[in-house]
């Protein structure tokens, strides 16, 4: 026996009505998310338009520099040196926390030793660091990369620390029945159980990076981002002053978003996979 | 490496566990849960461990499986000594969630215990795939463990005990965080598995019903500190099924055997005590 809906015919839908669909609902998502930014350019673009002022610049104006020093060939001097030594930077601090952090992450004494340690050097303000590292290593690349690495260390220290320290017990009893070896549990376990600490120390590590880049070089006016803001400043160029915080901030949000979707689509795909879906249940 | 450990425990029980004894704490907090536990698996034994919650059944597996050393006593396998995680023992943990690793796919979390054991990467899949097949999930070697259910996740962990072709597979209240019905697949895959695989097991548990069911013999832990105060064949064939079996009144007579066993344990009287240990002297293998 078989009891009769009522039918209605089958909705088609071309894939071009499907996809357009889809691009509607991106577009007001996004909408949500960028009428803020757009008004305050409209604002900023309506106040400036036709200043004469030398402190507001014609944000057209600005954008005409934004684009001719940061958009051409030039980049190859203003902005380039700048990203090559933030990635080496965070490498090194990469390399180095992890290993750290895994160490002092072991044992409870290490890390009851040298967390107040941590915290202190953590919380001292990477800019006051710069004249001692110029003292200690000179002005040019090397000091720059060592204040990145110096910056970047401590939230991916601090992260590897506490991934480490929380690895569930039940994949410790695991390893053991397993009878791996402590460089086996080491590879196979621990760091994939505290990777998920270890990036959102790296994330955090990315934004204070980038500070710490534009710190030293503005400071030293060596090359790069820094030494162009510090040109503007000796110039009382205001248009390129606005120009290059701009590029300052497009390197900040460009290298936090690029690390973020690499980690959320690459690196760590299936602890936010398994997030969303225990947030679904 | 298991043929050398099946070469030499030709004669002897597989494992073996002599006035094994587990105490927490020092001093005034000095906590005995294990006082003297004494058993035996044979080769290709069915064996269940049933007790209250709170007696040591973990304890007792933890120690017999080399997670935790006891205090005293001692374990072999084989009619090897122990120190750690003995070579053919396989443990399957009740929590899935925290024994399976959430970073890796099925067939490689499957294939983790070859790639400890440093098998190359072709005869570790075939292996895995092989396993998977053994449990009913040859379909789902490329999702994520938390992508199936958990009863499905239960069969993974089982998958990964047998990969290695271990001897004795330890399980502590494998099926208690699954619901009734995949529970029974579930028991009805151990067997069959303990079977097919010639492996021993000792599953611990705290349900009755399930202990009679799954096992060939059940070994009463009670007490405190705990020790096996008794233990009881079940001869209730090699073939089991979920309705005959349990219909049968010979399981309805020896789940009333334990369950009186247990009750006499949890309500000691110094008559009953002395009666109990009496007859455990009694049936002491």
């Amino acid at each position: 026996m078989t009891i009769d809906a009522p039918r209605r015919a089958p909705e088609r839908r071309s894939s071009l009505q499907t996809g357009l669909s889809a691009f509607g609902r991106w577009c007001g998502r996004r909408g949500v998310e960028l009428w803020l930014p757009v008004a305050l350019l409209l604002v900023w673009f309506l106040l400036s338009r036709g200043s004469t002022d030398v402190f507001l610049p014609p944000l057209t104006d600005i954008l005409g520099s934004l684009r001719e020093d940061f958009l051409t060939s030039a980049v190859l001097t203003n902005l380039l040196p700048s990203l090559g030594r933030l990635l080496l930077g965070l490498g090194l601090a990469v390399l180095l926390g992890v290993a750290v952090g895994y160490v002092v992450g072991l044992t409870r004494t290490a890390r009851t030793m040298l967390l107040p340690v941590l915290d202190i050097f953590r919380s001292t303000p990477v800019v006051a660091l710069i004249p001692v590292f110029i003292a200690l290593f000179g002005i040019g690349s090397f000091s720059e990369i060592l204040l990145i690495a110096w910056a970047a260390f401590w939230p991916i220290l601090l992260g590897t620390v506490a991934g480490v320290a929380a690895v569930d017990t039940g994949f410790r009893d695991t390893a053991t029945a397993l009878r791996m070896s402590w460089r086996q549990k080491l590879v196979m376990v621990r760091l994939p159980a505290a990777a998920p600490h270890v990036f959102a120390g790296i994330n955090l590590a990315v934004s204070i990076s980038v500070t710490a880049m534009v710190a030293i070089e503005l400071f030293t006016a060596s090359h790069g981002l820094g030494r162009y803001l510090a040109l503007s400043k000796i110039g009382f160029d205001m248009t390129a002053a606005y120009a290059g915080a701009l590029a300052a901030g497009c390197v900040g949000f460009g290298a936090a978003k690029l690390f973020s979707a690499l980690e959320r689509n690459v690196f760590m795909k299936w602890h936010h996979e398994r997030g969303e879906r225990a947030d679904d249940v | 490496m298991t043929s050398d450990l099946r070469h030499e425990a030709a004669g002897g029980p597989l494992l073996a566990a002599s006035a094994l004894g587990m105490s927490f704490g020092s001093g005034d907090a000095r906590r005995e849960v294990l006082g003297g536990v004494d058993l035996e698996v044979g080769e290709q034994e069915f064996v269940c461990i049933v007790g209250p919650s709170g007696t040591g059944k973990t304890t007792l597996l933890r120690c017999l499986g080399g997670l935790q050393r006891p205090t005293r006593g001692a374990v072999h396998v084989g009619g090897l000594p122990t120190s750690g995680p003995p070579e053919g023992v396989s443990i399957v943990f009740q929590d899935y969630s925290r024994s399976l690793f959430p970073w890796l796919r099925v067939r490689d979390n499957v294939a983790l215990p070859l790639r400890v054991a440093g098998q190359g990467r072709r005869g570790r899949a075939e292996q895995a795939q092989r396993a998977l097949e053994e449990v009913g999930l040859a379909g789902s070697a490329d999702l994520y463990p938390w992508q199936l259910s958990g009863g499905m996740q239960q069969r993974v962990a089982i998958a990964r005990a047998i990969v290695s072709r271990p001897r004795l597979l330890l399980m502590d209240e494998p099926f208690a965080s699954v619901d009734a019905q995949t529970r029974f697949e579930l028991e009805d895959l151990s067997r069959r598995i303990q079977r097919t695989e010639g492996v021993s097991v000792l599953l611990i548990t705290h349900d009755i019903d399930e202990s009679v069911y799954l096992s060939d013999r059940v070994l009463i832990l009670s007490g405190r500190p705990a020790s096996i105060s008794r233990s009881i064949p079940v001869g209730l064939g090699d073939d089991r099924d979920q309705l005959a079996t349990r219909a049968d009144p010979l399981f309805a007579q020896l789940r009333s055997t334990v369950f009186e066993e247990i009750r006499a344990a949890a309500a000691p009287s110094a008559v009953g005590a002395a009666a109990r240990d009496e007859r455990a002297a009694s049936v002491h293998r």
